[in-house]
């Protein structure tokens, strides 16, 4: 048997080792009367721990770990469960983020005395991760950006359209072409005939092997667009694949200039060019 | 107000033609156009379409059957003004038109209605 002195003596090393834990821990029993409460929890609300002791959880703790009725503290006591989660203390006027558990403490007949809650101030944590979540969302839009940037690039290099001549310009098409590559350079060479004021356009497509129906469709949509802009199209470098696709697809290329080599179609359309010129002189369209 | 205006130059005959264009503005315009074809000798007509900002299926049919009666009476129909984005439409709509030369501006129209006017003295 230990004499009391020596018991003391044991309880005040056992005060010590807790008030010495940097965390907070309080101890209630079942009518939310403080009966133990660390250093370190006290000083997070300003107060002594001497002063707490006797007085409502819910009194001295604006939080909803120990509201009354639905809180931690009340969840463990009544229903025995251990809780857990995060809230925020109040104390004066700042909002303390704080991580809490609580478990109810039982007597050697396993009967429910009270309970045991031990929390820690989060507002350092819940500040680093807001930054590094911060951090996170800057790379990644920063990824983005430069993906996207690199996709306008290739897009860009995909579908050069190019002013061969005073008012030709030329769509070289080189490797496999798709609907989406097909779309954008129907886009461009309309940006550009609007731009140049051209009156021929040279399709080439020498550098492609073979196309689809839907590029094929495509090919002569985008002729058809380029009449509407009042310009005229002319294909040229067809490979015997496509004109074998094009045959068997049954389009209709009436009306669509076709040259075998972009040059055939250069000199073509400068042969055009000149004779409107002579002819628009001839008129005396414009008098100088 | 008339949703629609002629400018006579020699023998062709420009039209604008705003986006907000009626039904029955449609009829008048029909009318005017061929009363003018018929009494000078008028070889074509230009439709000045670049105030229009929305081709619709309603304004494409319109245009159709004015340029087929303009086809009729001996002249050529001519659109001038289209813009790109005017044009993405009319693809997606899968809007056609038929019997109609397109052009960027006067000097191509002019062109068109000669090389017109030149097959058909080759026919001839």
């Amino acid at each position: 048997m230990k004499d009391v002195t020596e018991l003391y003596r044991d309880e005040t090393f056992l005060s010590e080792i807790i008030n010495a834990i940097p965390s907070c821990i309080f101890v209630t029993d079942n009518e939310h009367n403080i009966l133990l409460i660390n250093k370190a929890c006290a000083e997070l609300i300003n107060m002594r721990p001497g002063e707490c002791f006797d007085r409502k959880s819910y009194e001295i703790f604006d939080s909803q770990m120990c509201d009354k009725e639905t809180g931690a503290c009340q969840m463990s006591i009544g229903q025995g469960i251990i809780n857990s989660g995060q809230t925020i203390l109040n104390v004066d006027d700042k909002k303390i983020p704080i991580e809490y558990e609580s478990r109810p403490l039982k007597n050697f007949e396993g009967k429910i005395v009270g309970c045991v809650v031990h929390f820690i101030d989060i507002t350092k944590r819940m500040h680093e991760e807001k930054i590094l979540l911060r951090q996170k969302e800057e790379l990644l839009q920063k990824n983005e950006e430069y993906i996207r940037h690199l996709q306008n690039e290739i897009l860009e290099l995909s579908t050069p359209v190019i002013e061969i001549w005073e008012g030709i310009i030329a769509l070289p098409l080189v490797g496999t072409l798709d609907s989406y590559r097909a779309r954008s350079a129907t886009t461009r060479l309309l940006e550009s005939i609007e731009q140049t004021k051209s009156s021929f356009v040279i399709i080439d497509i020498t550098g492609v092997p073979t196309v689809d129906a839907d590029v094929a469709k495509h090919i002569l949509l985008t002729v058809y667009a380029v009449r509407l802009l009042g310009a005229e199209a002319i294909i040229s470098g067809l490979s015997p694949n496509i004109a074998m696709t094009i045959a068997q697809l049954n389009l209709n290329l009436e009306g669509v200039e076709v040259c075998g080599r972009m040059a055939d179609a250069l000199s073509s359309a400068i042969k055009k060019i000149q004779s409107r010129k002579e002819y628009l002189k001839s008129i005396n369209f414009f008098t100088e | 107000m008339k949703n629609f205006a002629f400018i006579p130059f020699g023998n062709i005959l420009l039209v604008r033609i705003d986006e907000e264009i009626e039904d029955h503005q449609v009829h008048l315009l029909e009318a005017e156009i061929t009363k003018v074809i018929t009494s000078k000798k008028i070889k074509g007509i230009v439709f000045n379409l670049s105030g229009v900002e929305v081709i619709d299926s309603f304004l494409a049919k319109h245009i159709n059957k004015l340029s087929s009666t303009i086809k009729i009476l001996g002249a050529q129909p001519v659109i001038v003004g289209l813009s790109a984005p005017v044009i993405f439409t009319l693809i997606d709509f899968d809007i056609h038109f038929k019997d109609i030369q397109f052009a960027f501006d006067i000097e191509g129209a002019i062109l068109k209605i000669s090389n017109f006017n030149n097959k058909r003295e080759l026919i001839d």
